[in-house]
């Protein structure tokens, strides 16, 4: 199956999304903008409804399933859009957030775009032809926990949790393995950079899909392994059981680092 | 006492390793450098080379603390310099790095100048002059611990926060405070001074992560202490850093410091 038109569509989109991030990321850092929306707001808005109507105008019979916006109808074939990802970052100056688009078939992702707008990097992969960035072919790398740096994504260290409830002492726990760990809240780009093999991975403790599906078909067709965060395969059009997105070496050992720290608290 | 001279000196010498970090930045991120040492160390070096050797030819009197490499002329006067704040996302691809660098009198910071080359932002302060960002005047914001942003950084709950409280930063997240931990210490107090973060802790030993971050910050309405709420000198070993807006920062001292 040739993905193509909808790839070369997504990369549109999202280089046209990163135009409106930066365009809101600037006014927010030089607090030129006074009004009861913030500029993430405003972004995220924006983004979302270029997205919508882009997709519908394309391809009408085919499902979104966006953070602000969704339609209503289940279709084979859905748009899994971050539009904004990274509000966090993004609202305090930081310039780590990304747009991430996939489209999934059957709730497998086949095409994904993350376009990071403030270096100009477009990462992309189409199931079976290879993971790239700007058109230079990318891959992970073969680094060990050991000499690794790891995304702690929604893992607050030490309270609230959405999939695990995983203890304080995780953080350590990956410390103790000598990698470094990262709390950027922002989990795309940490993704994006683990395919590109600068990243080690992304442990992810949330059911939002529009943050795994690019990066599944990205980080894998660079050689890496997506999984939910007991290390199984999951759809990625509806909520998800969390991500654990690496370089597939030190995968099998951060599973089993969180089942070892973690109460389950839902059902596998 | 102004210090115009050399916070146009300070400013010039930021933009010509701000265009060093970004070249080499490119280099990593492309996997273009292929060799025994990483585009960072490369950088760094470069940069801090370059520091001294335009420090000696414009002020040859004064000393130079960097983070690689210094000089020592018994001057009264001392630039404290990291080449390089962040190096862990700048060697992976994370463009939150910053060129800093303070002149500091007698262990007291007097204008500080920090550069962030990705987006192009400068921030710097000189004594008694306000602090700003790309020529805009910032202040820090006033919000409380509760929806703030808080970086922390480098703390291990079982290794150096020994004889602290090892459980900070659950305790700043039950107060409603969110906590980032980007290993690049000194672009997070700048958005502090920019009033976007609300604080940041680091248990960082070296002058050079504080050395002007406590001048523009202070300038900007905010405050920097040590680890322990007290005053410190920026030209020899410190004891860590807390730096936020001001009104924050009595509580996260006490919860830091509580047992």
């Amino acid at each position: 199956m040739d993905y193509s038109k909808e790839l070369d569509f997504a990369k549109q989109l999202a280089l046209d999304i990163g135009d409106i991030m930066l365009e809101w990321f600037y006014k927010g850092t030089t607090a030129e903008w006074k009004s009861d929306n913030t500029p993430i707001t405003e972004a995220d808005k924006a983004s979302s409804t270029l997205s919508m109507q882009r997709i519908q105008a394309t391809f009408p019979s085919d499902a979104v399933l966006g953070e602000e916006d969704q339609t209503s109808r289940k279709a084979t074939r859905t748009w899994v859009i971050d539009d904004v990802d990274g509000s966090l970052p993004f609202k305090n100056g930081v310039p780590t957030s990304t747009v991430s688009i996939a489209l999934t078939v059957d709730g497998k992702p086949v095409i994904g775009v993350v376009f990071h707008p403030f270096m100009k990097n477009l990462y992309w992969a189409q199931l079976s032809g290879g993971a790239y960035c700007n058109d230079k072919i990318i891959h992970v790398s073969d680094s060990t926990l050991h000499h690794g740096l790891v995304e702690l994504a929604d893992i607050p260290v030490h309270s609230g949790f959405e999939i695990l409830d995983i203890h304080g002492d995780f953080y350590d726990e990956i410390v103790s393995c000598g990698a470094k760990a990262t709390a950027m809240w922002s989990c795309i780009l940490p993704g994006a950079l683990t395919a590109a093999g600068l990243y080690t991975a992304v442990v992810f403790n949330r059911e939002k899909p529009m943050d795994g599906a690019a990066l599944k078909v990205i980080v894998e067709e660079a050689g890496g392994k997506v999984t939910d965060l007991f290390g199984n395969e999951q759809r990625y059009d509806q909520p998800i059981n969390g991500f654990v997105a690496s370089n597939g070496v030190v995968h099998d050992e951060l599973i089993a680092l969180l089942s070892a720290k973690a109460r389950l608290t839902i059902q596998q | 006492m102004t210090y115009d001279k050399e916070l146009e000196f300070a400013q010039n010498l930021a933009r010509e390793a701000g265009k060093i970090m970004l070249e080499w930045f490119k280099k990593g991120t492309n996997k273009e450098w292929k060799s025994d040492t990483t585009p960072v160390t490369e950088a760094d070096f470069a940069i801090n080379r370059m520091v001294i050797e335009r420090i000696a030819a414009t002020f040859p009197a004064d000393n130079v603390l960097g983070e690689e490499e210094s000089s020592d002329n018994g001057g009264l006067r001392t630039w404290v310099c990291d080449p390089i704040d962040g190096t862990v996302p700048f060697a992976h691809g994370l463009p939150i790095s910053t060129f800093v660098i303070a002149l500091v009198i007698d262990g007291a910071p007097v204008l500080g100048v920090v550069y962030d080359p990705f987006l192009d932002r400068l921030f710097y302060a000189a004594t008694g002059h306000g602090a700003f960002m790309n020529n805009l005047p910032i202040h820090v914001n006033e919000g409380s611990l509760k929806n703030s942003v808080v970086d922390a950084t480098g703390f291990s709950l079982k290794g150096n926060m020994a004889g602290r409280n090892p459980n900070f930063i659950s305790e700043l997240h039950n107060r409603g405070c969110i906590v980032t931990t980007a290993w690049s210490s000194v672009i997070t107090s700048m958005l502090i001074a920019n009033g976007q973060y609300t604080a940041i802790l680091t248990s960082s030993p070296h002058p050079h992560d504080g050395a002007a971050s406590k001048i523009i910050i202070e300038e900007a309405g905010g405050k920097v202490t040590d680890l322990f709420g007290n005053e410190q000198r920026y030209d020899q070993p410190i004891k860590g850093i807390i730096a936020s807006n001001g009104v924050i920062h009595n509580e996260v001292t006490l919860l830091v410091n509580s047992k």
